[in-house]
């Protein structure tokens, strides 16, 4: 879609959203231009009836003009005020209704914005809706009114004489609306490289701090730098070609401003002396056309900036649209009884970018109540195995299946029946540790909260926050070491209470005696159900039921609880040391959806 | 405020400011010609001030008016120009006051932070700027310099003005110091507001699996009502006090018009200053009583982007204002890269003392190691005795407090730093990546690429069969984090990069740390491949790794307690 269909698009959403504030604020908008207008051409009008009843030719009634010029200079006042509040308050809400809409396809995953970096992909969203945020205030309502009253005048003036309106109309239409059109197509092309620039400047300066350490120590810390002030100075250059072709712009439109002026008095003169036109008439024309330039002034502004406008609308327009529609509704949260067991048959899965599967044929089956547990080097395919269990991701080819019917989103079952998933990194969001914990089920009481709280040991370190459970985190659950991150992940899971739990490292970053307390705990909390888990801790893997081998995406052995080769295994996982209570690790799988 | 960048004292070029007051002032003569022509097309040539023929008087407006739009527009480029320069200067300094500022700090702003205020809330200066720095002086200027042309034809209108011209900026005073309280609130709001959709994009696959994608969708329409509410509030008070000035200047002009309606009635003979005025000195008036306001007008409207400036030069106090520990060095590429390395760097390190800037407790307290050229060393400790500290120290990446770091018998010093760490190799827990190939990753400078060495580097590092396995093999592009690689891959990569810089000393920051057996192995054999015949320092708590080293340091609360050979 091109830029300017895009931008279409997005305008007839912002209108559509809210049309009758919109339509309210244009005839606000015209309604205050008028009464300037009408403000101007009554003062031409009685201080010259006035001058010419004061040296006697004609009588003059003052009344009438000069109560309307105190009602025009009210109403001025007041409609310029009702106006700019009904189109800024619209404007907000349609970008507030964007940016949900944004988030929401997003989070379904489609488009090309499912897929690149979560930072650049902020930066870039924010921007745009920025960008887009004056699209009614700058471009819509002025427009709209502009025209509505320019043809207004111009009726009303042909009526006085075609030659008037001509003379009058056409420098205002040639500077202040033509030539923003035609220099409007230049600086599409400049304000949008303008825009990529800083888009560059934005990128580069978050690399140089997140590569702080190894572009130092690689001597092009100082380069990279160089390369951030190189985007501002790209930016600064098409700047400074913008900047001439707007002073352009401004040259038009005070010329055609002030010759609209011009025309009407040369223009008038003729008609005076010709007798077709009163001097009254003449002197408030004369004095009205003054207004003119007020009309046209937002054109010079939009046409300024179309080209962001039309670059912010090609990326967010394929976000638009009604996603209540097409985003699956989760199911209704009943706290039943396991539906059934997770089944996965011949599952192959291959990375994009990838020649190799990294998922070679994997058949488990997970039955209620049973603990399965993978094991096996890492990158041996374990977490992806994971993923596609809970529906994160879609196999190449074969099948997984919950409670006998297929998966139709992340975490849930054709069945209804849901898969908790904890990740290999703790997902946890800026809000209260209680918000945190009902992400999953929002209608779970406190005291389920504490139970979950409880059964992964952070129910006294919570309750000395002064807060308590209502303490706040920072942004990604900042404000708790990695271990309590790690716990709070899993509460939140047993809070959610899906039928299938599917852990990935639960206990990863903890020590022996807080370990041995979280698997005790999980066991009795998720008792019925099915779990899987991947896990390197010998702790963690004995309480399975099963263990299956995994390496190089293969399942290459199969152990039950009670065989030799079930403690041979064991034997080769680490038993739980000293460690040090390290941040988990950052996945590579999550990032595909970030 | 101590506004250390000079934000708030920006200023235009004279010239732009001079361009701007002509175009104002010449329009004192246009209206005078403009009355005087409505004056002699309505009533006569007698009717006149200036006693000009019709067709002269045209001609002189014609061309007053292609002078007061050059100068306008002139003023106009002249001063965003200086903006442009002004705003390009303010990034490139805050770019190279972030430039240092040490990695082992965690409490810096991250990155997001820096680059919507080095990118985005500077644009705030264009229109103070351009806008309100040159209202400033119109406003000084022009409604006097109408006042003293308006005088002599009537002493009552200037009178008027000159009552009704005051009101406009106390009115400003008054409600301005509200709208700054007010800004600096929707400031922060609207921060807040993307922050709370960067850190709900984090975790979305969490809220996927969760199936909480509405309720957080809420919960982001909830913000962004919060935020319309409050910039509504701020706009209120804004476009209330604009109301008012211009029911003021509006109601300004409606008086003029009133009493120059009156006296050519005849029904008041007073206010005129040396002889009665007509027709022409009447409308001559009439026009110069908007532009008398128009000034104090712009002014209150351009008010707002001084606060706007100021919530700015506010932020980047808040941000810059905090002390941070920094890298030695003077960054800026003058590194003598190939200045005779040896093979092999010996490090000695002095009673040295790290601390972060603004914090009492130091990281590493009189910390004394000597690590000779070729040696392997451990250093161990539990978790916050320094060991990351103590590398950092060394690779110049955190300035000491006390004591010194030397390097092959160099001091470790802002001149020496960007020289002496060219001879370090740097293996973290977490390996930066940036969106590139795996070749561009593999070096992060911008020398071009051995094919052969970069090969056998990946083989050395046993990456080699990992990458055969890539569709696109050295080409393929490798994500932020190194999506697609796993954290030992990941690690096998800083491994290889190592190689390929040749450096004489290795750093590694627990590199096998959060890896399972076989991969920790893995990165093990290949590390001590890597550093065969270099010196290599390894903070640890791997006790495997630590065997294998020629010797253990371990680090207690900062300080060296005993050394295992």
């Amino acid at each position: 879609m091109t830029g300017m269909a895009a931008f279409l698009e997005v305008l007839a959403s912002s209108i559509g959203s809210t049309p009758w504030r919109f339509v309210s604020g244009v005839a606000l908008a015209a309604l205050t231009l008028a009464a300037g207008a009408g403000l101007l051409a009554l003062s031409g009008y009685l201080i010259a009836g006035s001058a010419i009843a004061g040296t006697g030719l004609m009588a003059f009634d003052v009344v009438i003009p000069s109560a309307a010029i105190r009602l025009f200079a009210m109403v001025r006042t007041v409609a310029r005020y009702a106006e700019r509040l009904a189109t800024h308050d619209a404007a907000f809400r349609f970008i507030a209704r964007l940016r949900v809409n944004v988030f929401r396809s997003i989070a379904d995953g489609r488009g090309e914005l499912a897929r690149p970096r979560a930072g650049v992909l902020l930066a870039r969203l924010s921007s745009d809706l920025d960008a887009l945020d004056g699209l009614n205030i700058r471009f819509a309502t002025p427009l709209a009114a502009a025209f509505v009253i320019l043809a207004g005048f111009a009726i009303v003036l042909w009526g006085i004489s075609p030659a008037l309106a001509a003379a009058t109309i056409a420098p205002v239409m040639l500077g202040g609306v033509l030539a923003p059109c035609a220099i409007g197509v230049f600086v599409t092309r400049d304000a949008r490289r303008r825009m990529l620039a800083l888009d560059t400047a934005r990128t580069r300066l978050a690399d140089l701090d997140r590569g702080r350490t190894e572009l130092c120590i690689a001597g092009t810390f100082a380069a990279h730098a160089e390369g951030v002030v190189a985007a501002c100075k790209r930016a600064a250059e098409t700047e400074l070609r913008l900047i001439r072709l707007d002073a352009g712009l401004r040259l038009a439109a005070s010329l055609g401003s002030q010759g609209a002026i011009l025309g009407a008095l040369l223009s008038g003169a003729a008609l005076v002396a010709s007798h077709n036109l009163t001097p009254l008439i003449f002197a408030a024309v004369v004095v009205f056309s003054f207004s003119l330039g007020e009309m046209v002034a937002p054109l010079r502004v939009a046409a300024l900036d179309i080209g962001r406008w039309t670059l912010a609308a090609r990326r967010v327009q394929p976000l638009l649209g009604d996603h209540n529609a097409t985003m699956d509704k989760p199911a209704k949260l009943k706290l039943t009884n396991s539906l059934g067991g997770l089944e996965l048959d011949d599952v192959v899965f291959t990375f994009p970018g990838e020649k190799e599967p990294v998922v070679k044929d994997i058949s488990l089956r997970v039955a209620r109540g049973e603990w399965v547990a993978l094991v096996g080097p890492s990158g041996g395919g374990k977490s992806t195995i994971l993923a596609l269990a809970a529906g994160l991701l879609t196999p190449d080819r074969g099948t997984v299946v919950l409670g006998g019917g297929g998966l139709t989103r992340p975490g849930l079952a054709a069945s209804g029946a849901r898969i908790g998933y904890l990740l290999q990194r703790t997902e946890l969001f800026r809000s209260s540790i209680a918000d945190n914990l009902l992400l999953g089920r929002p209608d779970a009481s406190d005291d389920e909260l504490q139970i979950a709280v409880a059964a992964v040991g952070l129910d006294r370190a919570i309750a000395n926050l002064p807060k308590g459970i209502h303490h706040q985190l920072g942004d990604g659950g900042t404000g708790l070491s990695g271990g309590e991150r790690r716990r709070l992940g899993v509460a939140r899971l047993l809070v959610a209470s899906p039928d299938v739990y599917v852990f990935d490292e639960a206990t990863e970053g903890l020590d022996a005696a807080t370990a041995a307390l979280v698997i005790e705990n999980i066991r009795s909390e998720t008792r019925g159900r099915a779990v899987l888990l991947a896990t390197h801790h010998r702790d963690e893997a004995e309480n399975a039921d099963r263990l299956l081998w995994i390496e190089r995406g293969k399942l290459m052995q199969i152990a039950r609880k009670g065989e030799a080769a079930f403690d041979a295994i064991l034997d080769q996982l680490n038993p739980r040391g000293c460690r040090r209570l390290d941040p988990v690790r950052e996945g590579s799988i999550e990032l595909l959806f970030a | 405020m101590t506004d250390r960048f000079g934000i708030l004292s920006g200023r235009v070029p004279r010239v732009a400011v001079a361009l701007s007051l002509a175009a104002n002032l010449i329009w004192i003569p246009q209206a005078l010609i403009l009355a005087d022509a409505v004056a002699a097309v309505s009533i006569g040539p007698d009717a006149e001030l200036t006693r000009l023929s019709p067709i002269m008087l045209a001609s002189i407006f014609a061309l007053l008016l292609v002078a007061r739009s050059a100068a306008e527009a002139g003023a106009f480029a002249i001063s965003a120009r200086a903006s442009t320069a002004t705003k390009l200067d303010l990034r490139g300094k805050l770019i190279h006051t972030v430039l240092p500022w040490s990695p082992l700090d965690a409490t810096r702003p991250p990155a997001g932070e820096i680059a919507a205020l080095v990118v985005d809330q500077i644009e705030t200066l264009d229109p103070f700027l351009v806008r309100y720095q040159i209202a400033r002086f119109r406003m000084a200027v022009v409604p006097v310099a109408i006042l003293v042309a308006i005088l002599p034809v009537s002493w009552a209108v200037a009178l008027i003005l000159a009552i009704a011209g005051p009101v406009i900026p106390v009115f400003m005073a008054l409600i301005g110091a509200t709208a700054r309280e007010r800004s600096r609130r929707q400031f922060d709001e609207a921060g807040n507001l993307t922050g709370l959709l960067l850190d709900r994009l984090r975790g979305l696959a969490s809220i996927r699996l969760l199936g909480a994608e509405e309720r957080v969708a809420t919960t982001i329409e909830a913000s962004g009502e919060r935020v319309r509410r409050s910039a509504m509030d701020v706009l209120s008070i804004a476009f209330l006090s604009s109301a008012a000035l211009e029911f003021f200047a509006t109601v300004g002009v409606a008086m003029v018009a009133l009493y120059i309606g009156f006296y050519l009635l005849g029904w008041t003979t007073y206010g005129a200053t040396l002889t009665a005025f007509g027709l022409s000195g009447g409308l001559f008036m009439l026009l110069l009583a908007p532009e008398f306001f128009q000034p104090l007008r712009d002014f209150a409207a351009a008010y707002h982007d001084r606060a706007a400036v100021a919530g700015l030069a506010e932020r980047t106090d808040d941000i810059f204002s905090v002390r941070r520990s920094s890298i030695v060095g003077r960054l800026d590429s003058t590194a003598y890269r190939h200045l005779d390395r040896p093979f092999a760097s010996c490090v000695d390190v002095r009673r040295l003392t790290v601390r972060l800037a603004g914090c009492e407790r130091p990281l590493l307290k009189h910390a004394s190691l000597t690590v000779a050229a070729g040696e392997h060393i451990a250093i161990m400790g539990t978790s916050g005795a320094g060991k990351s500290a103590l590398l950092h120290a060394i690779a110049g990446l955190i300035d000491g407090a006390e004591g010194q770091v030397a390097i092959d018998g160099m001091f470790l010093t802002k001149d020496t730093a960007d020289t002496l760490r060219c001879r370090v190799a740097w293996i973290g827990q977490e390996p930066y990546v940036r969106q590139a190939s795996l070749a561009r990753n593999l070096q992060l400078g911008h020398q071009p690429l051995d094919r052969e060495r970069a090969a056998a580097a990946l083989a050395k590092a046993r990456l080699a069969k990992r990458v055969e396995r890539m569709q696109r093999r050295m080409l393929t592009p490798i994500g932020e984090n190194g999506a697609g690689l796993s954290g030992g891959e990941l690690r096998r990569l800083a491994i290889a990069r190592a190689l390929l810089s040749n450096a004489p000393m290795i750093l590694a920051d627990e590199p096998t740390a959060d890896l399972d057996g076989v991969t920790a192995d893995e990165v093990r054999s290949a590390l001590l491949d890597a550093a065969h015949g270099k010196t290599l320092i390894v903070a640890t708590h791997d006790a495997d790794l630590a065997g294998r080293m020629d010797r253990i340091v371990t680090l207690c609360e900062g300080s060296v307690e005993e050394i295992a050979s």
